[in-house]
């Protein structure tokens, strides 16, 4: 299948534009001012430089995103969507445009204890809402490492991943329900709030579709997010934490696998080589050859107490010896901000997560491993390797340090970075986000899959105006 | 354009990872709220040029010669009150979980410091409304105008106590009062309290009298380097010239720039210590006692300049827990990420609707932590937060502890 595109035009001149935008959401919330626009050319990620925008426009509800989609759509103005821009994926506005920033869209709407659900506008950081949640003694399922200055729109719009999924995939299973504004301006509701006596987000499976699940992974092109249902569950009574040390990966990759299989309720796991530790953390070395960290393992005592026993005995029956609770209880007290602290010590980073079976890292850590150390060896770089469960898989993440003030350096990295990609997918790994820059050359490997999302990008957005470029669409 | 002096901090502006944890960083198991005082309460908050990540990413810019500083983005620089709770949470600075400290990677306080003093050498800076402000220090040595020969005028209210000139005679301890608590009317208990205190505690101290000038912590923050480095040159030379081994000062804002930044142009002969530390040291060696004086809760303002710049969090807390009657409360955000008072970095001379609004937002903290007094050390944060008293009229009283202590010692 081949699909024809659209190319946008720029039939209007920016200063018509901020004339018509700043109507729509005031002119405090607007701006073509270069020292504005170049501040949003781009997120975490150092795989590019970026691009600056031509307008930033900074919506406070979902009207002024329906009016200000609607004038794009007249336009064929390219419009990219943005949180506060902390993933490491490589996001920016590849032609220009309007960049629509959420931020201003904040607020916690509902907490229902009926359905268990909250609903949120996007821009809305997890630090915030864990607090306001906190309030009710409630939490959510899924957060992200960035959550102190990341969004919700942020985390929910690529279904991400982060070390707190171990019982659930990823944070689009923790989504009951979507308001998105479309490229003609249009407002859809998924899920059994589509119809409009249905007042909450609690069921994501209704009807026809599941178009919940059409929007996420979609990051934008298909759409604006603009109100999410999310699932929330109790804060549990009690929580306890362990960690283990491994000798070989084999033994640490079946303790994790059947730590899974036997649902063990923990919050958050990662597993760290002692190589990346010694790397990132030289004065403490050596560290163990292996260390899985179960972090907030919550519910009631008694069932704290057994999934530690339980625990336990599956670590001891594969060689694991305990380091006790203290690293993964640190790593639950800084969960926002471990991530951070152990990735940027070795400067900015181009990062490529994987995502294997849960049941084969062994193999694909191993492989990850060998790359790395191949590549390191060759192209005089530094690659620091750690991973997680996603409940049935496991994302290993491969992360090539870099400093963007040393081009030279910058230019071997990127380099070492198309490499270490393609060898690992060669192996038969899965990609996790696709961005502009990060995987969008390999889209290829999955055939119909790719040529059926750009059917649905041409006939819901055949102005082709959101996110033109991202994921090679 | 050439920002030479901001050009020699290229790795910390490389370095930041655009995590941004500066911009609002809400954690509640670590009592964290806000980060940014000014994201918080400006109405064009929100946008990227607001907070330390968008500061960062422009200043990269400029040298990288994408923009060129236009009044506008100029403003925005100083629309900054130089607290360091960026600095504080900076996810390079820190590696948080994982049990060992990297090297500091952004000193962001300094960072824009530096950009400043470029700013001020290119034109560009201080702003039209420090003016006045930093022309007077340069003229008078001291903020307003006023004239050196009343700088000691507050000594007139203790003739009861014995201070000694140090230009005349010699004393162990030099007591470096500052010109707020020395010129301002309402903030001149702040220097009283303090010579009372030591005083009554039998500490040999000794004042500048009237050859006492201005630190320079205003010139220093507003850019205004070359009235700085006179005014530091100075007070270094005077300091030694008389012998003095001991500088106390009531002044958050004077204590970090003669400890602080003094200590960056010069080895200081003397040790610097802000009254909140010498209270506890005089209490702990058994010369300060208080008596009971009734009941009051109280809650503690840590001033950004001693709190996060300088780590002094549990020492003034300490002397109010050694006072009978007194009961400590914590308002939060407080300590580590103590919300700066909103006076900081020039913001109140040139924005004073913001500074009102983030000192609000702490009579505000007080209040919800059951508090009607706020107490502080630091004239900058106690004048701010009473204009945020008289402007919300909140029934809330903002007390030096230096008057605390003189009300109720032995």
């Amino acid at each position: 299948m081949s699909i024809a595109r659209m190319e946008p035009t720029r039939d209007h001149s920016t200063s018509a534009l901020v004339s018509r935008l700043a109507e729509i959401v005031g002119a405090s919330n607007i701006s073509d001012e270069l020292y504005v626009r170049v501040l949003y050319q781009r997120d975490q990620g150092v795989l590019s430089k970026g691009r600056t925008p031509d307008i930033v426009v900074r919506p406070g509800c979902t009207a002024e995103v329906q009016r200000i989609i609607k004038m794009a759509s007249e336009t064929r103005t390219p419009v990219y969507v943005r949180g506060t821009y902390t993933s490491p994926i490589g996001y920016y506005p590849i032609e220009g445009g309007l960049v629509l920033d959420m931020t201003r869209m904040n607020r916690l709407l509902v907490v229902d204890e009926a359905s268990l659900t909250c609903t949120v506008e996007p821009g809305i950081t997890w630090g915030e809402l864990e607090a306001e949640l906190y309030k009710h003694r409630y939490s959510f399922l899924v957060a992200p490492e960035g959550s102190l200055g990341g969004t919700v729109g942020g985390h929910v719009s690529p279904h991400g991943c982060s070390p707190t999924c171990f019982l659930v995939s990823n944070q689009g299973d923790c989504v009951t329900g979507l308001r998105v504004v479309l490229p003609n301006g249009e407002l859809v509701t998924t899920g059994a709030a589509a119809i409009p006596a249905v007042k909450s987000h609690f069921m994501r499976y209704s009807y026809l579709n599941d178009l919940t699940g059409l929007f996420l992974g979609a990051e934008g092109t298909l759409g604006v997010i603009t109100e999410i249902g999310l699932k929330i569950e109790a804060v549990p009574d009690a929580v306890g934490h362990a960690a283990y040390s491994f000798k070989s990966i084999d033994d640490a990759g079946q303790a994790y696998w059947e730590s899974r299989r036997a649902r063990i309720p923990a919050w958050a796991t990662m597993l760290h080589d002692g190589e990346t530790l010694d790397m990132v953390d030289p004065d403490n070395a050596p560290h163990p050859s292996y260390m899985i960290s179960w972090a907030r393992i919550g519910g009631s005592q008694v069932v704290v107490d057994d999934a530690l026993a339980q625990l336990e005995r599956i670590a001891i029956a594969n060689g694991g010896q305990s380091m006790g609770p203290s690293v993964p209880a640190r790593y639950w007290s800084e969960r926002y901000r471990a991530a951070a602290g152990f990735m940027f010590a070795l400067g900015n980073r181009m990062t490529y997560p994987i995502l294997v079976p849960l049941g084969e890292i062994p193999r694909f850590y191993r492989l990850s491993k060998e790359v790395a150390g191949r590549i390191m060896a060759e192209e005089n770089v530094k690659v620091i390797t750690v991973g997680h469960s996603c409940d049935r898989g496991f994302m290993i993440s491969m992360s090539i340090a870099t400093h963007e003030q040393d081009e030279d350096e910058w230019h071997r990295c990127r380099q070492a970075y198309q490499r270490m990609k393609n060898e690992l997918l060669d192996c038969g790994a899965s990609f996790y986000r696709v961005g502009f820059d990060f995987s969008a050359d390999q889209m290829y490997r999955t055939g119909a899959y790719y040529d059926l999302v750009k059917q649905i990008k041409a006939s819901i957005d055949p102005n082709h105006i959101m996110c033109p470029g991202y994921g090679g669409l | 354009m050439k920002l030479p002096r901001t050009e020699k901090h290229l790795d910390a502006v490389y370095a930041c990872q655009r995590c941004a944890w500066c911009r609002v960083s809400t954690y509640h198991d670590h009592n964290i709220e806000h980060i940014c005082p000014i994201f918080e309460v400006d109405e064009n908050g929100g946008w990227e040029y607001s907070f330390a990540r968008g500061h960062i990413a422009l200043i990269k810019a400029m040298l990288e010669g994408r923009v060129e500083p236009t009044p506008e983005l100029v403003k925005t620089f100083y629309k900054c009150t130089l607290c360091g709770n960026c600095e504080a949470i900076c996810s390079t600075n820190v590696a948080y979980g994982y049990g060992y400290q990297p090297d500091k990677m952004i000193e962001h306080v300094n960072l824009f410091e530096t950009l400043r003093a470029d700013f001020v050498e290119l034109g560009l800076g201080p702003l039209p409304e420090h003016k006045s402000l930093t022309d007077s220090i340069a003229l008078y040595d001291n903020p307003w105008y006023q004239p050196r020969s009343t700088r000691d005028q507050w000594t007139r209210r203790l003739k009861d106590i014995k201070i000694k000139d140090l230009n005349k005679e010699k004393a162990e301890v030099l007591l470096y009062v500052g010109c707020t608590a020395s010129y301002d009317q309402n903030m001149r208990e702040l220097a009283i309290n303090t010579a009372r205190v030591l005083s009554r505690a039998g500490v040999d101290f000794g004042i500048l009298g009237k050859t006492e000038k201005c630190c320079g912590s205003t010139v220093l923050r507003c850019g205004v380097t070359e009235t700085y480095e006179r005014l530091a040159g100075h007070n270094i030379e005077q300091f030694k010239e008389l012998g003095v081994t001991t500088v106390v000062t009531p002044c958050s804002g004077c204590f970090k720039t003669i400890k602080q930044d003094y200590g960056k142009m010069a080895d200081l002969p003397f040790e610097v210590v802000h009254t909140t530390v010498y209270f506890r040291r005089l209490i702990e060696e058994g010369k300060l006692k208080f008596r009971e004086d009734g009941e009051m809760k109280v809650t503690w303002h840590d001033p950004c300049h001693l709190g996060r710049a300088n780590g002094i969090l549990e020492e003034p807390r300490d002397v109010i827990r050694a006072i009978p009657g007194m009961e400590l409360v914590e308002m939060l955000p407080s300590g580590e990420y103590g919300m700066c008072c909103g006076a900081g970095g020039g913001v109140r001379t040139a924005f004073p609707d913001l500074a009102t609004k983030i000192a609000i937002g702490r009579i505000d903290k007080a209040l919800e932590a059951g508090a009607h007094t706020i107490v502080s050390a630091c004239s900058f944060c106690e004048n701010n937060l009473r204009e945020g008293v008289q402007a919300s009229g909140k029934d809330v009283a903002i007390i030096d502890l230096g008057r605390i202590v003189a009300e109720r010692m032995v």
